[in-house]
């Protein structure tokens, strides 16, 4: 038995339960009662409860149709770059574009093994400012200046 | 007469200064990031989507269609010198290719992938330029029960092909249902699934979805395993003029390669992967050098990299001729022409020929391009593969944060591009197909519309889908698909 492919499977299907949950709390009006925009719906839950039963009941008895490619890998670079794609979020209106991409740029290359911080910082700052002034000035797109607004 | 005359008045079209320009960007780009592994043609073109929505379509959809072919035409160059497939469609010209290049004959690989690949994608444009003109007289007759079962069909053959197994395929494509669900219902003006959040009531944004799948679920996959990252790149060896021998052993697999990888694309079968590898297994039994292959067989390159871009050609024929998206990136220029508000189908053929034809056109004057692109200029491109991978992908997510936050300034879609990275990165985790995910995002909207527009016009009658004689046979082919793995399955056990 494969505990990570089971509980992959139980998630597929709990997604199928709850889009069958949330269609019936739909307020259909009675003229579309026989098509309405819930017949899709409950054919879609339905189908993801079904496949992903069996995928959980193939992992269970282990068979080929459920089998796991590898083994799991190296979780750190994962928090690393996750953490970068947060920070980004949470900077990009208080910091503006160019610090909040250069952070998660840093991230990334960090994540992917890279201990070089200082080139991967002026290589970050770089690639952002020239995108930066690229949107704003060339396509005019603005993009959220952040206290850097008065140098780019 | 008429298909010829009008793809005469498509090369008026194409050979304009302007549009000459849009092509010629298109196959840059496209060789670019198919020799840059983590980024594919799908997730540029989705990159692209927002910056070109001013664009006049025809431009744009040369642009694109260019991108598409020079991606195949770009990844055997990192297939071959990485080791590394630059697309899914090279895996087995990673194999091969490679396994030349560390004998010295990487050039020679590069050639044949390269002359190849142009064999193929003239002589599929031109099935392409025959057949879909014939594929639209067809179609024109299709009622809406009928384009329901076609997508029906399609749902099952791109869940069947694209990956491990059907199960796998099945589950990836409900995902991409289910995300499309999500927004404001078409017909009746009621919102779905959107959690209360205002931000949802427009759907989530193709765009999102395909950056989040593709680029920041590849990332973040790449990044968990070591042994994926820092390949030795082999520099280029030997003359990129084949020898005598070796256009001789390379001109038939090239013909049979396109003869496998054209229907594949055409059929809704979908994927360049599934034909590369039976023209692989073909030129292993028919070039009677089957000890070569293992060990770096020219017929091992020439084949698979035929079929691969003529596949590609044929993936065209159903997205133009009914609006049928085999692949991720078909799927993703369905979105472009509903971006335009365009829909391909039989109509396009007759209200926008011009943009038709000129995107016809400009497949022949592409892969001119390409060849000298991809030939002379090869060792340009190599030097691509130098970038080092933690700044290629850096490069890589804040394009991507970038090409998303900038949609409608949200910061909301950043955090559902996160949410999508992480479903993209256990897809990958778990050995599921992106592929058919995306295909359900843009197809199952579609699908459900035809669905109730035939329901509407039966008055509610569900038996229709069974009563059209198209529909009926479409749904047989698609039921078949499903069971007969399964009773092949069953017979095989009862018998071993």
């Amino acid at each position: 038995m494969k505990a990570a492919e089971l509980f992959v499977g139980l998630g597929v299907a709990a997604l199928g339960v709850f889009i069958a949950v949330e269609t019936s709390q739909l307020t259909v009006a009675p003229l579309y009662a026989k098509v309405g925009p819930g017949v899709i719906p409950y054919l879609v839950a339905g189908c993801l409860i079904l496949l992903g039963l069996s995928f959980a009941a193939g992992a269970v008895r282990g068979s080929a149709a459920a089998a796991p490619p590898a083994e799991a890998g190296d979780w750190r670079p994962l928090v690393v770059i996750g953490g970068g794609l947060i920070a980004q979020m949470l900077l990009m209106e208080r910091a503006g574009f160019v610090i909040a991409s250069a952070v998660l740029f840093v991230c990334v290359a960090y994540g992917f093994g890279s201990r070089r911080y200082l080139r991967d910082a002026a290589i970050a700052i770089l690639l952002a400012a020239i995108v930066y002034v690229g949107f704003t000035r060339g396509l005019q797109l603005p993009l959220p200046p952040g206290p850097l607004a008065g140098i780019l | 007469m008429h298909t010829l005359n009008a793809l005469l008045a498509g090369f008026g079209t194409a050979l304009t200064l302007p549009n000459l320009g849009w092509a010629l960007l298109g196959v840059t780009l496209g060789t670019v990031i198919g020799i840059l592994p983590g980024i594919g043609p799908a997730l540029t073109i989705a990159l692209l989507l927002p910056v070109t929505a001013h664009l006049d379509p025809t431009a744009a959809f040369i642009m694109f269609a260019g991108l598409y072919y020079g991606a195949m035409y770009g990844s055997s160059t990192t297939s071959i010198l990485l080791n590394t497939p630059g697309e899914s469609g090279s895996i087995i010209t990673a194999i091969e290719g490679h396994l030349m290049a560390r004998q010295g004959r990487g050039a020679a690989a590069l050639a044949t992938a390269a002359i190849g690949s142009f064999v193929a994608g003239t002589i599929g444009t031109v099935l392409l330029t025959f057949l879909a003109p014939i594929v639209v007289k067809l179609a024109i007759k299709f009622s809406e029960a009928a384009y329901f079962s076609l997508m029906i069909l399609a749902f099952t053959t791109v869940s069947a092909m694209l990956g491990a197994s059907l199960l796998r395929g099945l589950i990836s494509l409900f995902l991409g249902i289910t995300i499309g669900l999500v927004g404001t219902d078409a017909l009746t003006g009621q919102a779905r699934f959107t959690l209360g959040l205002p931000a949802l009531f427009d759907g989530i944004d193709t765009v999102v979805v395909a950056v989040g799948l593709f680029a920041v679920g590849e990332a973040l996959y790449v990044a968990s395993r070591p042994e994926l990252r820092n390949a030795e790149i082999i520099p280029v060896k030997g003359s990129l003029l084949m020898t005598r021998e070796e256009w001789r052993r390379s001109w038939k697999p090239w013909l049979r390669g396109t003869f496998v990888g054209f229907p594949f694309g055409a059929l809704p079968a979908g994927g360049t992967e599934i034909p590369t590898f039976l023209s692989y297994f073909m030129e292993k039994k028919l070039s009677g050098r089957a000890e070569e292959f293992g060990k770096g067989a020219i017929e091992g390159v020439a084949g698979p990299e035929a079929a691969n871009n003529a596949a590609v050609a044929g993936v065209l024929v159903p997205l133009l001729t009914l609006g049928l998206p085999t692949s991720a990136t078909a799927a993703i220029m369905l979105a472009a022409f509903q971006q335009y508000g365009l829909q391909p189908g039989p109509l396009l053929f007759i209200g926008n020929s011009t943009l038709v034809w000129g995107l016809i056109a400009s497949l022949y004057i592409g892969n001119v391009m390409l060849l000298v692109l991809n030939l002379p200029l090869v060792g340009l491109w190599v030097r691509l593969l130098a970038i080092p991978q933690p700044l290629l992908y850096g490069g890589i997510l804040v394009f991507s944060s970038l090409g998303v936050y900038s949609l409608n300034h949200q910061v909301f879609d950043l955090v559902i591009l996160f949410v999508l990275g992480i479903v993209g990165y256990l897809m990958r985790r778990f050995d599921f197909p992106v592929a058919p995910c995306i295909i359900g995002l843009i197809l199952g909207p579609l699908a459900e519309e035809h669905f109730r527009r035939a329901l509407g016009i039966s008055q509610g009658d569900a038996s229709v889908f069974f009563t059209d004689p198209i529909s009926a046979a479409m749904l047989v082919v698609a039921a078949l698909c499903l069971l007969v793995p399964v009773i092949y399955r069953l017979r095989q056990r009862r018998g071993g």
